[in-house]
Formats: C-alpha cells, structure tokens, sequence
C-alpha cells in the first residue's frame, strides 16, 4: 500500500509539537538546591510522550498506514464550502461580538453558519439568527446577571 | 446510620423549591440538547457551564447534574430514532433500536430506554451513595504518589481503550496534555507556552476546548463531508407501551446491564463503551431469540440503555472521591466544580456535606423527573429532530459560541476556539479520540502537581515513588490494560 502524505504531515505536525514543547521545557530553570526535579520535568517528559507517539505513528505510516481508520467521510466528496462558510462564520463574529454587540454578532454566526449547510434563505436565517441571539442575550443579562456586549444596541436601551 | 442520616439531609436540599427548580430546568436543558443530533452529553455540560456563573454552588450542582443526566436519557432518543448516535455509548442503542423503530417499535423501544435508564440510574444511585463514604475514607490516606498512579491509570486507560487505536488514543491524550501545560508553572510561577501572551498565562479554558473539540471539530466535519445526505427521522406510530412480552425481556437485560455498568464507571479505567458493547454481548449470548439480534431485539436496547446509566452514574463515584474524571463529560463536571473554589476529592463529604449530599439527593430525584419528561412528552422532544440541517447547525454555532465566549467575552478565546476547532476536525476525519484530549487538558496540571508532591517528599528519586506498593499495582494494572491486548493478539497469531 502507498504511504499516504496526509499521515506523514500528521507524524510531522506531532514532531513539530514535540520540538516546541521541548525548547519550551528548555527555557525553564533548571533543577536548584536539593531537588533534582524542577520545573523542566514534565513538560521535558510530555515532549518526550510526543516524540515517541510521532515515531509510532511514523512507523505505522510507513508499514501500510494507520490501522482501522473509520471515518463516515471516506465515501463521501468533500464540500468544502461548507468548511469555509462555518471559519467566515466564525472570524466574522469575533471581529463583530465587542461594537456589534452580542445580538448582531450571534445573528450573523448563525446565518452564515446555515449557509455552510446550504441554506438559500438568508432573510430567515437573519431573523431567527437575530431572534435566538437576543433571547440568549436577556436571558443572561435578566436571569444570569452576565452582562454580554451590548455592542450598537446599547444606544436602544437593551 | 450516618449515610441514611446525610441522604436524608441531601433530599432536604435537593428538595428545597429553588433547587428543585433548578434541577427541573436542568433536565429539562439537558433532554433538550441531548435530542440534537450531533450533540453529547459532554458538549451540553460544556454550553450550559456559563449559565451557572451566578448561582450558588448548591444549585448550580444539581443543575448540572440534571444536564448530565438529561443528556444521556435525550441522547437515546435521538439514536433510537435516527440512528446518528451522539456518542460512542449510544452506538449499540442505536443499533437495536433503529431496528425496532424501522419496523414500527419505535414506542417500545424510547419506553425501553427510559426505564432502563431510569431503573439503572436509581440502582446506580443507591451503590453510589453506600460506597463512595468508604471509597473517600480509604482516599484520605491517599498521598500525592497514589494520587499520581490513579491520574496515570485514568488517563491511559481513556486513552487506550476509546476508539480504534491504541496509539492515536494515547496521542491524543499528549496533545491534550500539552494544551495543559499552557501557562504558568504551578510551583515556580514561570511561563511556558504562553509565548508572552498575557491572557495565555491563566492556561486554556478546558470548557473552550471541549466546545472546540465536540461542536466546532463536529461542525466542520459534517459541513464538508456529510452536508448532502438527509437523515431520515422516524415516525412515530404504533403503540408506544410495552407489552407484557417486553417487560418480561427487558427486567433481566436491565438488571444485569446495571451491575456490567456501574462497576466500571466507578473504577478510573474509562469510557462508557467498554461497558455497552459488554452488556449487548451478553444479552446476545442470553438470548432465547439470538436471531433477533441485529433485526431489532429489544433486550439490545434495554441492556446498553441501563449500561450506559450505571456506567455514568458510577462515574461520580471517582469524581466525587477522588477527584478524578474518566469521562470528558466528568472532566467538565469538575471544571464546574473548581469554578466554584470547590476541589471534589476525599475531603469533600467532610467539608461539603450538604451539597454532595444534595447532589446526591438530586439524582434519585432527576431520574424520576427524566422518566416523566421523557415517556408522555417523547412527542414533544421529537420535534426537536426535525429541525432543518442549516438552522440546526446554526443554533448549535450559536450556543457552542455563547458558550465558550461567555466565560472571559474574549476573541482570544474565539482564535483558541477556531484553532482546535481545526485540530478536532482534523482528529475526526483520521479518527482520532476527542475525549482522551479533554481528559489530558484537565488532567494534565493535577498529575504534575501531585508528582512533584510525590517526588520532593521522595527526595527527588522517581524510583521512590514508583516503588511504593500501592502506586507499583496501580501502575501495573495500567500497563497490563494498555499493552495487554496488543500482546495477546500478538501471541495468538504466532
């Protein structure tokens, strides 16, 4: 069977944290006076966890690819816009949750996050969005005393 | 007697109109969420945790221990029904009850899972309050390298025993250990991981990892690669009571999926699956009709369905003993916990006694309120499944990122959210473990604490400490749970 690249990015990525970890680890002071653990210890060992597993993992890589992958998405065709309407639905709301305030923001989450699922509707999405939005929004600010942002609605009293 | 006495205690408080209250509210959440396809028990814990900012700790416990609850008994709805389990236990629920529901059994087969849950979790509730007293006496004489055997033993055996492999398993768990390494050092004060963000100091919210993890890695698996097929809800019609028949198969199946259950919840050997595929087996063997099997036989579902409760129930019993969650949904629970300045562990029936009590109280009482929610207004909850895919996933977005974002109202935590977000899709479609992550992230911290305890009382030899008696067997038995399978296939095929 062919090594599938995928997997070797996966032993890399794994590698890679190892090697962060590690330097991390690194930067920490070393053991002092009687103690001959410091802080270094357990993220040295965690580091050490991961280089091992990515070695494994390498291993397994290059002798017929991971074993037992089942995934319901191995017969399907990636839509991957989808994946993309939900990150835009996503960096849109933290760009929007401080000075759109939390009612605004949610209701473009949820829009976008219904167009990644193929929803045509985007004015009904908007009012439902907005609907669900708000009513989260009192019932924190009324029941829960959390005040989420107000953002522009501030100026209607809300 | 002094546990009837606290019990006793417990039910004045979980009885009181306002916990009462709470506790209706909190069943009710968790069915609510439970029902949505896609959702777990872990995730519904992880949303509604910021909504318990404000009230008392008492209150805010028994609410979540009816959301806990709520969510397993709506999860089996929902797999009965359409056949998307929302969690690995759920798995052999679902493949009973599709059957029956396809061949117009759906009626018996929800009424199945709810007694079974219901008769389950009250027995496991008993057990749990006659044992876990003497399973916190014993911990009190725990040290910290008892403790750091236990945290091994949990978190490996999660690792291990959850999904497909054993080593993407226990990757997985060092990935989640490194999110929990993130921010300060715990004895020295210094930073690592934080790469001089200030925020990044205080750690990683386990509960943004865990909506992350289970709402936006899910999200994003389902929007690219299961965005076109239609999940097909079934009707419900037919009669919805059990007849003299069913109660007669489900009795045996519901008793002995409890005593598979509770016992390995109340172990820190992890996961709720062990225990289902265990009593579903076992059934199968039992079974006069083992034809049946596969073609929708209700004692399939009825043993798993009690299995599973005993299971969760029994896995308060290290959590509120030890400290120790062998579930994510656990993990989060103590995360609740610790919001609150409360460390659950053996002292926690001393110098908490009215809110574990309560707490405890609060279970036999949300068992009795899920079985009224959930056999004459199973009606109601379906209607939750026929919610259209856009807006579904919407308002998961929606309350996934309320969630998260509830707690600190920071966009970091909207960057962190998105990040593993990425991570959890990534893990999803090469499939590996969510939970294992979680568990480390939670984890993580308490092992290194208490082996350090463990090793400056040790005088710095690692040897010391692994030696005593208590953490060698502790670490034994780990070992041999984790590579004994592995071995065991390996001499078998030579």
């Amino acid at each position: 069977m062919k090594t599938k690249p995928v997997e070797l990015l996966i032993t890399l990525l794994m590698f890679l944290l190892a090697g962060l970890t590690a330097w991390q680890a690194y930067q920490l002071p070393p053991p002092s006076g009687y103690s001959s653990v410091g802080p270094r210890f357990f993220p040295g060992a965690i580091a050490a966890g991961l280089a091992l597993c990515g070695a494994l993992l390498l291993w397994q890589a290059l002798n017929g690819g991971f074993p037992n992958v089942s995934t319901e998405a191995s017969g399907e065709t990636a839509q991957w816009s989808g994946f993309y309407w939900i990150i835009i639905a996503l960096v849109t709301f933290m760009l929007t949750a401080k000075w759109g305030g939390f009612p605004l923001a949610g209701m473009l989450l949820f829009a976008f996050s219904a167009r990644a699922f193929g929803s045509q509707q985007l004015a009904k999405d908007l009012g439902i969005g907005f609907g669900l939005a708000l009513a989260a929004y009192l019932f924190f600010a009324k029941v829960l005393s959390v005040q989420l942002p107000a953002g522009v609605l501030a100026y209607l009293g809300l | 007697m002094d546990v009837w006495n606290s019990l006793m205690q417990g039910f004045g408080v979980a009885l009181a109109p306002m916990n009462l209250l709470w506790g209706i509210i909190g069943v009710t959440l968790g069915t609510a969420i439970g029902v949505l396809p896609g959702l777990g028990p872990a995730l519904t814990v992880a949303m509604l945790l910021p909504l318990t900012a404000k009230l008392d700790p008492t209150g805010a416990m028994i609410m979540f221990a009816g959301i806990y609850y709520g969510a397993m008994y709506g999860g089996s709805t929902t797999s009965i029904l359409l056949n998307t389990p929302g969690e690995t236990a759920s798995i052999m629920t679902s493949l009973e009850g599709n059957q029956m529901a396809k061949r117009g059994r759906a009626g018996p087969a929800l009424a199945t899972a709810a007694w079974g849950s219901f008769i389950a979790g009250s027995i496991a509730t008993v057990l749990l309050s006659l044992f876990a007293p003497y399973v916190a006496d014993v911990a009190l004489k725990f040290g910290p390298a008892e403790y750091f055997a236990l945290i091994v033993m949990a978190f490996m055996t999660v690792s291990a025993m959850m999904g497909e492999s054993t080593l993407r398993g226990i990757a997985a768990l060092f990935v989640g250990l490194t999110i929990g390494l993130i921010g300060m050092d715990n004895i020295s004060g210094q930073s690592r991981l934080a790469f001089g963000v200030p925020e990044l100091l205080d750690g990683i919210d386990v509960v943004v990892v865990a909506v992350a993890l289970f709402a936006i890695g899910e999200t994003l698996f389902v929007a690219t690669y299961l965005n076109s097929g239609k999940d097909e809800v079934i009707a419900l019609k037919g009669s919805a009571k059990m007849t003299p028949e069913d109660w007669k198969r489900s009795w045996p199946a519901w008793l002995r999926g409890t005593a598979i259950g509770f016992p390995f919840g109340s172990i820190p050997a992890g996961g709720t699956e062990i225990p289902t595929f265990l009593s579903y087996a076992t059934e199968k063997k039992l079974s006069k009709n083992p034809e049946e099997f596969g073609k929708g036989a209700i004692e399939g579902v009825a043993g798993p369905e009690a299995a599973n409760n005993a299971t969760v129930t029994g896995a308060l019993v290290p959590l509120l003993t030890l400290g120790l969650p062998v579930s994510a949904t656990a993990a989060i629970i103590l995360v609740a916990f610790q919001q609150y300045g409360i460390s659950p562990g053996p002292l926690l029936f001393q110098n908490q006694g009215p809110l574990v009590w309560g707490l405890i109280a609060s279970l036999y009482i949300g068992n009795v309120l899920l079985l009224v929610l959930n056999l004459p207004l199973v009606g109601f909850w379906i209607k939750f499944l026929t919610i259209p895919k856009p807006q579904l996933y919407g308002g998961i977005m929606l309350f996934a990122v309320m969630g998260a974002y509830g707690l600190h109202q920071s966009a970091l935590d909207i960057i962190i959210l998105l990040t593993v977000g990425l991570l959890g899709f990534g893990m999803r479609l090469y499939d590996f473990p969510l939970a294992p992550v979680v568990i480390g992230v939670v984890l993580g911290p308490m092992a290194e604490k208490n082996l350090r305890n463990a090793l400056a009382i040790a005088q710095g030899d690692l040897w010391n400490v692994v030696s005593k008696p208590i953490p060698a067997v502790i670490l034994l038995l780990t070992l041999a749970a984790v590579l004994g399978p592995a071995v065991y296939r390996r001499l078998r095929s030579s």
